[in-house]
């Protein structure tokens, strides 16, 4: 109902033609109104008002640059902080533990035993004598050409 | 701006840190500059010393000294007088290596051993698969009185599994320790003098000796074989693996033939033994650390570890013949 009414007076309002609206603004009335606006004392702004105005807004200037200030030292300084904290953890980092035991009776693990105790032997050595040439102990008497190593335990190495 | 300058920063330290956090050499191609001339070295350089050898035989350490003469790739290692080698002698050139036992009056032709810790050193930063490892170099103080500098290779878990000791003017290492996984020395190797300025005789990187048995490991791998019932498997001999030794071992309480092959990536060893074995088993105790192949034939289990990828050695399997 509301909305009809606002619609009623609209339609009105965009039928008056200008020359309407000038004769209804030079009406007694709306001269009365101009003539009580126009009476109202002039009240000049306080220059006190005006001075505590400009502190504020000096004050909140001053701020403002500080806290871009700060910004600008702690933005990249929190970069670094984040990257140097994922750094740090990176290099840091306890290597992985190996929790599997090995049993080191089963025929499986002494034949890798047997390997890898080889190959470190061999980094010793060289071009020297490896381990099994120094326990095979050719040139001692104790070993005769064609003699049976099958008592030897090299598992042991 | 602030967002940006933060991002900057972040990436600039990540990439800082990352640069940081990677090992020396750990990445597959990068042989770090060190350990590049140490490799150069042992095949250019020329000397003769006296060097100590211990490693660890079960609870008790084995000692002896050798006396060293190295030209280039050639060397020959002769033994004291007095002690258990006595009379031997160890020459060893680009195609061969002989052992003369003066005892059996023997020749034992082997291939070539080299540097096998240089190589699978070498092997160890140039593949891009396994482990990393890194390196770190420090004033090693003097030995032989050289002055040198400390190389320890750590392993991924930042334990060194060698020290290496090289002269800091020629890159020879003059001495190394090897640990096993918990940290104690297994071996270690030692020159107690050196001299650059050797005098070598014309015959110094030959050996001949009249009247004396010519033998190779093949030899003896048919007389175990013959002797101890095992099957012939072996790689044949025209094979880029050149058999090196073979012997009876007891695993477990049972006779292993093992033969050890080389060629210039390293070693690989062939098991052999009655009845059955866990592929599982082999492949969780090598641990990442070695490659293990596994097969059976005739009634006899094969095993073939070595420094390769599974792949690899299941291809040099397939070469196995009787």
């Amino acid at each position: 109902m509301k909305r009809f009414e606002q619609d009623k007076i609209n339609g009105l309002e965009m039928r008056l033609t200008e020359q309407e609206l000038d004769k209804r603004l030079d009406s007694a009335g709306q001269q009365q109104v101009r003539t009580m606006l126009q009476a109202m004392p002039e009240e000049p702004l306080s220059l006190s008002w005006r001075s505590e105005l400009n502190q504020v807004l000096a004050a909140k200037r001053d701020s403002k640059i500080r806290r871009r200030r700060i910004a600008w030292f702690l933005s990249p300084a929190l970069g670094l902080g984040v990257a140097g904290a994922l750094a740090v953890v990176t290099m840091f980092k306890t290597p992985e533990v190996r929790t599997s035991q090995i049993s080191g009776d089963t025929i499986e693990a002494q034949l890798v035993a047997s390997h890898r105790n080889s190959i470190r032997i061999a980094d010793v050595t060289g071009v020297g004598l490896n381990s099994y040439e120094v326990i095979e102990g050719k040139n001692t008497s104790t070993v005769t050409p064609g003699s049976d190593l099958d008592g030897v335990d090299f598992g042991s190495l | 701006m602030m967002s940006s300058r933060f991002v900057s920063a972040a990436v600039l330290a990540g990439l800082t840190a990352s640069v940081m956090a990677q090992p020396h050499g750990g990445r597959g191609g990068e042989i770090p500059e060190i350990i590049r001339k140490v490799i150069n070295a042992s095949q250019k350089l020329r000397y003769s010393g006296k060097r100590n050898v211990e490693f660890q035989k079960g609870p008790d350490w084995d000692r002896h000294l050798e006396y060293v003469q190295k030209d280039g790739p050639k060397t020959r290692i002769e033994y004291p007088e007095n002690g258990v080698f006595r009379g031997l002698v160890i020459v060893e050139t680009e195609r061969e290596r002989r052992h003369y036992y003066p005892d059996l009056n023997q020749i034992e032709v082997l291939p070539p051993r080299r540097e096998a810790m240089l190589s699978r050193l070498e092997k160890m930063f140039n593949r891009r698969r396994g482990r990393p490892i890194d390196i770190d170099v420090a004033d090693g103080g003097t030995v032989a009185g050289r002055d040198t500098k400390l190389i320890s290779i750590l392993g991924p878990d930042g334990k060194p599994f060698q020290k290496i000791w090289v002269d800091e003017s020629t890159y020879l290492v003059l001495k190394r320790v090897v640990y096993d996984r918990g940290g104690q020395a297994v071996g270690t190797s030692e020159y107690v003098s050196v001299d650059y300025r050797p005098k070598f005789g014309r015959n110094t990187f030959s050996l001949q000796v009249t009247g004396a048995k010519i033998v190779t490991p093949r030899n003896e791998l048919d007389r175990l074989v013959a002797k101890m019932g095992f099957q012939g498997m072996t790689l044949p001999p025209k094979d880029p693996y050149k058999l090196e030794s073979c012997r009876i071992q007891r695993i477990a309480g049972q006779s292993a033939l093992v033969q050890n092959y080389v060629n210039a990536d390293g070693q690989i060893s062939l098991y052999q033994v009655r009845g059955a074995l866990d592929p599982k088993k082999l492949r969780e105790f090598s641990r990442g650390d070695f490659g293990v192949y596994c097969w059976q034939e005739g009634g006899a289990s094969f095993v073939l570890i070595g420094d390769l990828p599974t792949d690899a050695l299941r291809k040099i399997a397939d070469r196995v013949t009787s």
